[in-house]
């Protein structure tokens, strides 16, 4: 037991914690009449909200309706979602994340994970239990020749920059944004079923409880809101990146300036997806 | 006799009465905002971004629990969401106030919830840390009823084992 608290104490340096308390006492000492002059006019206010340090962060946190990106400053970002099939350990994350945060119904996938494996004779095996969701816990015994290549590939929305969901829409419920995401209008969609089949990637499908279209947005409610998609936050290995690619700093941009050889799924069809994956073999493209 | 641009007369009216029509029609049954951005709906752009947040970031989690923060920090899990092992931040507080306990996994549920990502699976790569469950406890010479927790602290697992390494190699040097 002792063990643990000193473990436990080594690596947490109580004394350097702030206390905003202590901080906030020795101004007042310092100068009452001007703190109360502050404030009175109001220049001071803010800082008494320290107090209750929880509370306001986490309000802007969750709620976060005062840091909205505007529309506006959102058409200058150039988005781009990577993923790299070489860090993937298909355990599931990205799926359960995704399933809370936009609702999905059981049985659907916004966003799966594949497993494909490769046999010395060049055959291929892909499996997909339950979209990866639980992880892929149940061993593969009917593989019986010996295994060259296995990896995880996970799925999702390409947005395509020339989508063909959008073209087939004939009531113009799913379109292009002005910061250039494919979205679905769910009170204008009449669920005909036609962009589900358009769809060259099948991220599309008809969901069950609004009974409309609905496909994987890159969780656009959060990145207008300065979040990462909820499956790039959830990943442990990090084989999921997101960011700006009109941002020399971001990861996704240094990516892309790097020797990594970055593919798309199906280029031929010319939808012009702005999902690259890195490391996919010739039998995932 | 009738003027010979009569027909076209009556052609222009009924081409005026579809045009009014058609102005009428689309001001009645197009939705406001249509044609804002697009040939869409252009609110649909902004319901969907207002859409509430389920899951925070780890911000909100170092707001109040700033030790556990602290000790996740220092460890090889310090990229890992806290959400994903406990819950999406709103299950557990709205707003400002505490709504429901955040899921602690202990016995069972945590050994299964370490293995999604540790168990030596077909696919994952070579360099990831990867054990065959039962198999690891036998190899680690431990109660096969032990949690992953005992040894390693989830949230920062290979600190812990710094000093059970330490205190394995006095009991050695203690039995010689």
């Amino acid at each position: 037991m002792s063990l643990l608290r000193s473990f436990v104490s080594n690596i947490i340096d109580f004394e350097s914690t702030p206390k905003f308390e202590a901080i906030e006492q020795k101004m007042v000492d310092r100068d009452r009449r001007g703190f109360i002059e502050k404030v009175v006019s109001g220049s001071i206010g803010g800082s008494l909200f320290l107090m209750i340090p929880m509370q306001s962060s986490l309000f802007a946190e969750v709620l976060g309706d005062n840091e909205m990106i505007t529309l506006e400053e959102n058409k200058n970002k150039n988005y781009a979602f990577i993923v790299d099939v070489t860090g993937c350990i298909g355990c599931g994350s990205c799926c359960v994340a995704d399933r809370k945060e936009n609702n999905v119904p059981d049985g659907q996938y916004r966003t799966w994970v594949e497993r494909y494996v490769i046999d010395i004779y060049d055959t291929v095996y892909v499996d997909s239990p339950d979209g990866g969701e639980n992880g892929y816990s149940v061993p593969r015994d009917d593989i019986k020749e010996e295994v060259k290549d296995a990896f995880f590939v996970p799925k999702l929305c390409n947005m395509c920059e020339e989508p063909s969901c959008v073209q087939v829409c004939p009531v113009s419920a799913t379109f292009t944004s002005p910061d250039n995401f494919v979205l679905i209008d769910k009170n204008h969609c009449v669920a005909c079923g036609y962009c589900v089949q358009a769809c060259p990637y099948g991220v599309r499908f008809i969901n069950e409880q609004t009974k409309t279209a609905d496909k994987c947005t890159w969780c656009y409610h959060r990145v207008r809101k300065g979040k990462l998609p909820a499956c790039v936050n959830a990943c442990p290995t990090g084989a999921r990146k997101f960011g700006d690619l009109n941002d020399p700093q971001s990861e996704v941009s240094q990516i892309m300036d790097s020797k990594e050889i970055l593919t798309v799924l199906k280029k031929e069809l010319g939808n012009e997806p702005t999902l690259y994956y890195i490391g996919a073999s010739q039998e995932v493209v | 006799m009738n003027s010979p641009f009569s027909f076209t007369k009556r052609l222009i009216l009924i081409f005026i009465v579809i045009i009014v029509l058609v102005i009428i029609g689309r001001e009645y049954f197009l939705p406001d905002s249509w044609g804002m951005y697009g040939n869409y709906r252009g609110n649909a752009v902004h319901e969907e971004a207002n859409r509430s947040l389920v899951y925070g970031t780890n911000n909100s989690c170092e707001s109040c629990h700033e030790e556990v923060y602290d000790m996740k920090r220092v460890g090889v899990h310090h990229r890992l969401s806290c959400e994903i092992c406990h819950a999406p931040v709103t299950e557990h507080v709205d707003g400002n106030k505490k709504i429901a306990d955040m899921p602690v996994k202990i016995g069972d549920a945590q050994s299964k919830l370490c293995l999604t990502c540790h168990q030596k699976v077909l696919g994952r790569f070579e360099k990831f840390p990867m054990i065959e469950y039962p198999k690891h406890l036998e190899d680690q010479d431990v109660k096969l009823t032990h949690d992953c927790n005992v040894c390693h602290t989830v949230h920062a697992p290979l600190e812990s084992m710094k000093y059970i390494k330490k205190l394995r190699t006095l009991k050695e040097k203690v039995q010689e």
